[in-house]
């Protein structure tokens, strides 16, 4: 072995060495919280490359979120250097994007098709509705598309397909409609790859030999459909990699099944299993707590976390009167973790431990909660203080007006024919094209069979200046086309933005939305040097995959504030994981195992200190009610704990009438 | 002309600030203590801007005026002696708490701005970044490098000074959360800091202790969070009446345009020796290192003082004169002294009555304190207040030092000087 993969080696413990260096497959590691996931799996590729001379080509490695598949892809060139850039390593629906970009001609799909975010699933399934004489109110149409959404799963996953009549008609209708904008949506990338696999044993052969090694990041969220896809790719070989953790599947509700993760070994006899222990994240308290508590599971693996740093204090548990309570304590607390954040608090006393060196600032602490809303008096009280505090995963930075102006702009560029985009720019900036305008031009549309961009030309809908404006646009559109060799995406965008007269538009409304196109301009930069063409469509395609995309400016130093699904992943200095009472944590006739790895993940996100707080009583979805502590507290030993318990606030001197009593007096 | 400038200080929006701290106020105050530029304090709060926007005036280049329908009511309660012009400058103080270099930091930046367009192109950007609404200090996790970034991209005619610089809490070489140098605080754009605030507890003789800072000019402001607090450190300058005027003064620290500074006797400051208020427990830096630090009543690490932290970072012996050395004048806020002739609290009626009838007679307080000649002092304000100014202006001082966010006590006069003078005098 040379030196270079001894010092990887090294830097490993035995069970990661074993993981690293097992055979061609099936291997499956079960790897614990903090015990050094990506680290082996970066390893293994190296190792692969290195020492068993993989081309990179051959190497496929998947996960789930953009954020996962750059941090390895970051590491990986870390230790091969440029190498790293040759093999696949994504996300799942970025390889079927890919894939079926060139191979889904075979399924009649055209080469431009573009990836249709929710929005557009929205509009999309409203003008199906309304096609199909069918309610089509927003609610109505969320509804609707969310059970579409599951019917698909069921069809594509279950022998015999299940038979609902009602809803095949929308789902067709619904998938017509996206064809016809000249997109798929998410899940259909998915099942198209499926079925084309299943179809073709040439495009399944030639896969098959491309790629000698198949790996698997966060193994526990792999949905049926995409067990498929991995059964596909690895084939009768069976060269799997696979790493997760049953312990941490917090999402069934998406149809994730740990099932091929907990039976390993029905599904691959030959299959070998390792497991990572040893956690480098957090204290022995903490791992102990977490232990003691996900050991009631029974559809588990058998997993006891070590942990090597034993300095640290037991887990605090935190009672409250109501949320209002809590969210003071937590604010509080966050002075007292950061030493106090003015001169005005130290001189009062209110920090009462001034003169210790302290090394943890706001991003050091992590607030998290099942829901937002759950924070939202947190939220409040935090605004109040002044303390740096980021939402994250509110709003996504993709979801801005004017990223999404830009981005219609950017699609109705690339495809004329994609009328979600289409109706987004027709009216904006404006051009006194109002909604009912609008849905004439769309309900000709739709008569014709054609797209909107196709039926504007002759359409006898809009008034003189409509048309005067609607033709302005258009040749536009086709100037700035003929213009867009010219330039770097990054010039093109703020190009496009400013002859459309958008930027301006918005910038009147807003000046902020200046610095969110020069976020765009600066994420397309990445961009420069590569055709703007074949820049544009790959820059749309991230655009439209980033599920969740980094408006993360790691340059400011913020408390966060986040779901424990959004934290999945992550690990802080100190966690303060808020709402841990019965009917929140866990929810009321929820699957209590999966309520319980819920509770896992949030408590094992913590390195130092963990705070699990409850109120007795809460306002939440406009009720208020008496909550009790969740049972999760009683899950472990009491010497792990440190308990306190907030008094009630004092009574009011004269007690309010209750309102029944009021009416009797009355 | 010579004029006096207090530049840092907060207006009602900031946490734990007095009511009063508006525009008239701030207008009315400087006129009674002998200030002619008076920063505004707290240009990032949306509430503050939007009131300065409407109550101030374009005067001189960069410089604004209280607009005359405000002033006149005010100039008519201001005794004839003190009637000057007053101008504002826009400033503000902003506190950054984040991590650099693996340790968490806290420090305060002053940003003085030319003009409301300046700060609005600097408020829009920090605005995303943080909660401007909820203190006129606002606390932002935002790099001191970063910050000055954007200070340099947006309004780069701005000047950029590092706040207290020697508090422990909250400044760049703040004994708890600050640096060891300016270019470990601002990196590359270290070469940008040209200027620093000393603050309450540092003079500058302790500052020219450190080579690292010859070549940057030492300034002093009052930090006030009432207005009666204004002036009690200040800068007198002597060039142009103008924002860039004031500006070329600090950045060259040019005597010609600079004369030098007012300052707090610094063992007046909250944060000169080492200690520990909980434990009422004092000490110098000697003592302290006798104690390892500890408190000999507690055993927690005492808060290092200014003092001490100075003698850590200097690398020049006690005496030694920075090249850029300005003249300054140490002094002792009036109500103090006429409190100490008293013997009564600086917030008694007696005491206020007192200073109003001294302004009236003999100008403003900085006036008195310099340059009013000890006989007429006498004859207004009696012996007593006549010999603790004359002790004043010659250094003659006795000082319990500050500590641990705690005020040092100063006293002038003696059992004996009360004695000496009781039966030859009344104090009116
Ligand atoms: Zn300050
Ligand atoms: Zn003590």
């Amino acid at each position: 072995m040379n030196v270079e993969t001894n010092r990887w080696l090294e830097g490993l413990n035995d069970r990661q060495r074993e993981a690293v260096l097992a055979g061609d497959g099936p291997v499956l590691v079960v790897a614990g919280p903090g015990t050094g996931k990506t680290k082996t799996l970066t390893v293994r590729l190296a190792y692969l490359l290195a020492e068993r001379h993989v081309a990179p080509e051959a190497l496929l490695a998947v996960t789930f979120t953009t954020r996962a598949a750059r941090e390895m892809r970051e590491r990986l060139a870390r230790l091969i250097g440029s190498q790293a850039d040759r093999a696949f390593l994504g996300t799942f629906h970025s390889f079927c994007f890919q894939l079926l970009k060139a191979e889904g001609h075979r399924l009649d799909l055209p080469p431009d098709f573009g990836v249709a975010d929710r929005r557009d699933q929205i509009t999309i399934m409203q003008r199906a509705l309304r096609r199909l004489g069918q309610p089509d109110t927003r609610t109505a149409t969320q509804r609707k598309l969310h059970e579409v959404i599951a019917f698909r799963h069921r069809q594509a996953t279950i022998e015999p397909p299940v038979d609902d009549a009602g809803l095949a008609e929308i789902a067709e209708a619904y998938q017509r409609q996206l064809r016809q904008c000249g997109l798929l949506d998410f899940d259909e990338l998915l099942f198209l790859l499926v079925r084309l696999l299943e179809g073709y044993a040439d495009v399944r052969e030639s896969l098959r030999q491309r790629y000698a090694h198949v790996l698997v990041d966060e193994y526990q969220d792999v949905d049926p459909v995409q067990q498929q896809l991995l059964r596909f790719l690895a084939g009768d070989r069976n060269r799997l990699w696979a790493v997760g953790d049953c312990d941490q599947a917090i999402y069934a509700f998406r149809g994730a099944e740990s099932e091929h993760l907990l039976r390993f070994e029905q599904y691959f006899p030959n299959g070998r299993v390792i497991t990572l222990e040893q956690s480098y994240r957090f204290t022995t308290q903490i791992a102990a707590v977490a232990s003691q508590v996900i050991r009631r599971n029974a559809s588990r693996r058998p997993l006891t976390l070590n942990a090597a740093n034993a300095s640290g204090v037991p887990v605090h548990v935190v009672s409250f009167p109501d949320e209002r309570a809590e969210a003071a304590w937590i604010v509080g607390q966050i002075e007292e973790s950061v030493g106090g954040t003015s001169h005005y608090q130290q001189y009062k006393g209110k920090v009462t431990d001034t003169v210790s060196q302290r090394e943890q600032s706001f991003r050091d602490v992590a607030v998290l909660s099942r829901l937002h809303a759950l924070t939202k008096p947190l939220q409040e009280a935090l605004k109040n203080s002044g303390i740096p505090h980021r939402v994250v995963g509110e709003a996504r930075f993709f979801d801005k007006s004017i990223v999404k102006d830009v981005l219609a702009y950017l699609r109705v560029i690339h495809n004329p024919h994609d009328d979600s985009s289409f109706a987004r720019v027709l009216n904006c900036p404006s051009r006194g094209i109002g909604n009912q305008t609008q849905a004439a031009l769309e309900a000709k549309a739709e008569q014709r069979g054609l797209s909107l961009y196709a039926v504007l030309g002759q359409s006898s809908v809009l008034s003189s200046s409509q048309m005067k404006a609607v033709k302005l646009l258009m040749t536009l559109m086709e100037d700035v086309q003929r213009n867009k060799a010219e330039q770097s995406l990054a010039q093109f965008i703020a190009h496009v933005a400013d002859v459309t007269g958008l930027r301006q538009w918005r910038i009147d409304h807003d000046p902020r939305h200046e610095d969110d196109l020069l976020l765009l301009r600066s994420i397309a930069a990445k961009y420069d040097g590569v055709p703007t063409g074949t820049a544009l469509e790959q820059f749309l395609e991230e655009a439209s995959l980033a599920v969740e995309v980094d408006d993360y400016d790691a340059s400011i130093d913020a408390v966060s504030l986040m779901t424990i699904h959004a934290a999945k992943g992550l690990e802080f200095p100190e966690v303060m994981l808020c709402g841990v009472e019965e009917g929140n944590l866990p929810r009321e006739k929820a699957d209590l195992e999966e309520e319980r790895r819920l509770f896992y993940v949030g408590l094992t996100r913590a390195k130092e200190r963990v705070w699990l707080l409850n109120c007795r009583n809460r306002f939440l979805f406009g009720e208020r009610r008496d909550r009790e502590p969740s049972r999760f507290l009683q899950e472990f030993d009491d010497s792990l704990k440190e308990t306190t318990i907030m008094p009630d606030r004092p009574r009011r001197s004269k007690p309010e009438p209750e309102p029944g009593q009021l009416s009797l007096l009355g | 002309m010579s004029f006096i400038a207090d530049l840092h200080i907060h207006s009602r929006y900031s946490r734990a600030v007095s009511r009063d701290m508006v525009p008239e106020s701030l207008y009315r105050w400087a006129q009674l203590k002998g200030i002619t530029v008076v920063g505004t304090g707290d240009f990032t709060h949306p509430a503050w801007f939007t009131e300065l926007q409407e109550k101030l005036e374009p005067a001189e280049p960069g410089l604004y005026r209280l607009k005359p329908e405000l002033a006149a009511p005010v100039d008519a309660e201001i005794p004839a002696a003190c009637q000057a012009e007053v101008r504002f400058m826009l400033t503000s103080e902003i506190s950054s708490i984040y991590k650099r270099h693996e340790r968490t930091r806290k420090v305060h930046n002053l940003i003085f701005a030319p003009s409301f367009s300046a700060v609005a192109n600097m408020t829009d950007k920090l605005a995303r970044i943080g909660n401007l609404h909820s203190d006129g200090r606002p606390i932002l996790g935002l790099d001191s490098e970063e910050l000055l970034r954007i200070m340099l991209e947006r309004a780069p005619e701005a000047l950029f000074v590092p706040a207290h610089a020697w508090t422990p809490h909250f400044s760049v070489f703040g004994a708890n959360s600050g640096f060891d140098s300016l270019e470990e605080c601002f990196g590359d754009l270290s070469p940008h800091i040209q200027v620093i605030e000393t603050g309450l507890s540092s003079d500058p003789p302790m500052n020219w202790r450190l080579s690292q800072l010859d070549g940057i000019t030492l300034i002093s402001n009052s930090d006030a969070h009432s207005p009666s607090k204004l002036g009690r450190e200040a800068n007198v300058l002597n060039g142009d009446l103008s924002f860039d005027g004031i500006k070329a003064a600090f950045t060259s620290g040019e005597p010609a345009l600079f004369w030098g500074t007012i300052e707090f006797f610094p063992e007046e400051g909250k944060y000169h020796f080492d200690g520990h208020r909980n434990c009422q427990v004092r000490m110098s830096p000697e003592e302290a290192r006798a104690h390892d630090d500890a408190c000999p009543e507690c055993g927690k690490p005492v808060t290092r003082g200014v003092m001490h932290r100075v003698e850590i970072l200097a690398d020049q012996p006690a005496g030694h004169r920075a090249q850029r050395a300005l003249p300054y004048r140490s002094l002792v806020p009036l109500v103090e002294l006429i409190s100490e002739v008293r013997g009564a609290g600086v917030n008694t009626k007696g005491v206020t009555e007192v200073y109003k009838q001294l302004l009236a007679s003999l100008g403003n307080e900085f006036e008195i304190l310099m340059n009013v000649p000890i006989a007429a002092i006498e004859e207004n304000g009696g012996m007593l207040l006549a010999l603790a100014i004359q002790r004043m202006r010659e250094g003659n001082v006795t000082i319990a030092p500050g500590y641990d966010g705690e005020y040092g006590t100063v006293r002038l006069l003696s059992q004996e000087d009360r004695q000496s003078h009781a039966s030859q005098t009344s104090l009116f």
